[in-house]
């Protein structure tokens, strides 16, 4: 136990739960979008499933950090779309929409995966330029905080970014405004002369793209590589984090980073060989996520049209 | 159309056609990727026929793999029906698998086999309806989303199981599994030397209590009540916090009973990997068959049909099975979105007359 109790290992711990945190951060960063603007976006995993297969493949046989990125995000949109055409403009019902189209993904991101690789025991790697750690230059010295946030990939660091940048655009902008009172009061809002299905459409392609760069990070970065159902459910503990974060992308943030270590917790355990059984440390992050849920969900209060859906009525 | 014909039936040749729409938009779809891959799509479609449809083995097969998927498909369909979204079939499933194997491991090998099954199906039946139940309670309670717990549930099922069968269940032998059941307290093979036995009796009682329950019942009226309008299920006087817990544990029974009846007459023990996502897959075939329990028999063969014929399809031309699952899920993308197109077709052609009248 003694070789728990070290800074070496505190500092290993936290920059390993900052690493794996990102997926689900961008992830739910995407959902709140999605929700604030009124829809409940089941199929985040689906999206993020995407995104994980697509970029792996792409940097797979080019080796192209950035292409791999891109395609990443466009597949992460498209699935997305598709959500969007069957809810927004063909008023389907979304959580059943969200969960068809999960089995879809993991189908699809399976099907030609196999048809890529065939069968294979070892999983390929992909092993692109960029995938490593980019220390930034003085910051990464300064002693434990700097092993911790300044001596990460290249992509953590795009993400921080992005998740302050949604929570401006989000609280102080004018698209940010239409965007909630899309998800608050739909039809107050197209009274205020904003296009309700044209605000979900774009925040649908903003949460696809976001989603997809989650699921890039996880295979890319990560786990360097692919296998079925890489995401495990992190699309639905995303859900779960966005209500935990109240729809505010800083404290989900901070959720985040709470889920990331505790999967890392749970891996070091192991790694260490805690005399615990092995499958008791697998179970906690999702054991963790039910009790979240159950601290948060009875004050939450969601968008107020979340799942609704929204029609413009005929003149 | 005649003119006589009655609404409700008019309604049904509705859906028949929506649902042949759906088919056979999701089978071009999959023809795509089935050509994609340089293999051709008559040859894949009749080789999956073949497997599934017209050997003795195939047919078993598809006998065996629907029995689980009926048995937690209608038991989703009544959740759905009430209002609540069960994706936690594998969890409940997994659970109901190991606690009922105890029965059967844990009773001298001379106890009566009808009373092991009994036990077993009750042990089964009270597990998998607390877990599920856990999810409804939950919601009840804290206000949580029943599909987020049910989800994260799975996982902790699931490692529960993997615990059990790595440790205190596992039989000697080092292969992560619980010792086999007695010969004698495994369900009958319906057709010998298959896989085909007695538990698609319990899969289509299942159904018939379920149509029941929904046809002749007040519990079925309430459960129908609370997901349709739980406000005026709350004015007519039915505890909508109670019925959530009730409708998920009635659903996760079921699941936990498929649990029992796969291990008493497939595996005859219980290791990793006994669910490949039946919960998810049973979601599917309930929506499929628009929440009708007795449809969702029907659903279950169709699905198990493609999933046994994909296997052959793999074997004869290397097209991946997972192809089932982009078809399975392509049919219902297409059976819900299928209404809207048509009305919107509809209205943008009467709107084009409407125009041509004012002209």
């Amino acid at each position: 136990m003694s070789a728990v109790l070290t800074p070496v290992f505190f500092v290993t711990l936290l920059a390993a739960g900052v690493r794996m945190s990102m997926p689900i951060l961008l992830a739910a960063t995407g959902e709140i979008f999605a929700e604030r603007a009124g829809v409940l976006n089941i199929n985040l995993e689906g999206q993020m499933l995407m995104g994980a297969m697509v970029s792996f493949l792409v940097g797979y046989f080019t080796h192209n950090m950035f292409l791999s990125l891109m395609a990443g995000m466009i597949s992460g949109v498209l699935m997305a779309l598709l959500m969007a055409v069957a809810c927004i403009t063909w008023h389907a019902q979304q959580v059943v929409v969200g969960i068809t189209l999960n089995m879809f993904a993991l189908g699809f991101t399976s099907f030609w995966y196999r048809v890529a690789f065939g069968v294979t025991t070892s999983p390929p790697k992909a092993d692109l330029p960029g995938s490593g750690e980019q220390a930034i230059p003085l910051l990464s010295k300064i002693p434990f905080l700097g092993e911790i946030l300044f001596n990460q990939n290249f992509l953590f660091y795009i993400s921080v970014v992005l998740v302050i940048v949604a929570n401006f655009v989000i609280f102080r902008t004018q698209f940010g405004l239409k965007l909630r009172a899309s998800g608050e009061y739909p039809k107050a809002a197209e009274t205020m002369g904003v296009n309700v299905q044209r605000m979900r459409y774009v925040s649908m392609i903003i949460c696809g793209a976001l989603a997809g760069l989650g699921g890039t990070f996880l295979s890319l970065i990560s786990l360097n590589r692919f296998v079925d159902n890489i995401t495990a459910s992190r699309g639905f503990i995303a859900l779960a984090i966005v209500i935990f974060g109240k729809w505010n992308p800083l404290l989900v943030l901070a959720a985040s980073l709470l889920f990331g270590t505790t999967d890392a917790l749970q891996l070091r355990l192991q790694a260490v060989g805690v005399e615990l059984p092995s499958q008791f440390l697998l179970m906690l992050p999702y054991v963790l996520t039910i009790l979240m849920m159950i601290i948060t969900a009875k004050r939450s209060e969601s968008p107020a049209a979340l799942a609704q859906d929204y029609q413009r009525e005929s003149i | 159309m005649a003119k006589n014909s009655s609404p409700a039936r008019r309604a049904l040749g509705q859906n028949a056609l929506v649902l042949a729409v759906s088919i056979v938009a999701a089978f071009l779809v999959s023809m795509i990727f089935i050509l994609a891959l340089g293999v051709s799509p008559v040859d894949a479609f009749v080789s999956m026929f073949r497997g599934a449809l017209t050997r003795k083995y195939g047919l078993a097969e598809v006998l065996a793999k629907a029995t689980p998927l009926i048995i937690i498909g209608v038991g989703v369909a009544l959740a759905t029906r009430g209002g609540m979204s069960n994706l936690g079939g594998d969890g409940q499933f997994y659970i109901g698998a190991i606690c009922s194997i105890c029965v059967g491991l844990f009773l001298p090998p001379s106890t009566p086999a009808l009373v092991v099954w009994v036990l077993a199906l009750i042990v089964g039946i009270l597990s998998g309806g607390f877990w599920g139940g856990l999810s409804g309670w939950l919601k009840a309670k804290f206000n949580t989303s029943e599909v987020i717990i049910t989800i994260m549930l799975n996982y902790v099922a699931l490692y529960l199981m993997g615990w059990l069968v790595h440790g205190p269940l596992q039989a000697p032998g080092g292969i992560p599994q619980t010792q086999a059941l007695e010969k004698s307290f495994q369900l009958p093979k319906i057709i010998s030397g298959t896989r085909a036995h007695a538990g698609i009796f319990i899969a289509l009682a299942s159904a018939l209590l379920v149509w029941w329950i929904f046809k002749k019942t007040t519990l079925g009226y309430r459960i129908q009540t609370v997901g349709e309008s739980p406000d005026a299920a709350v004015y007519a006087g039915i505890k909508t916090n109670r019925y959530m817990s009730l409708i998920m544990a009635l659903s996760g029974a079921f699941a936990g009973m498929a649990g029992m009846v796969e291990v008493y007459g497939v595996h005859y023990r219980v290791l990793e990997g006994i669910s490949s996502s039946f919960g998810f897959t049973a979601m599917l075939i309930a929506l499929l068959a628009k929440l009708n329990p007795l449809a969702v028999v029907i659903g279950s063969l169709f699905i198990s049909a493609l999933t046994v014929g994909a296997n052959s399809m793999q074997i004869d031309m290397s097209v991946p099975t997972s192809i089932v699952n982009v078809v399975q899920s392509l049919i219902i993308f297409f059976m819900l979105i299928t209404p809207a197109i048509k009305s919107d077709l509809l209205s943008s052609i009467s709107k084009k007359r409407h125009k041509k009248e004012v002209a």
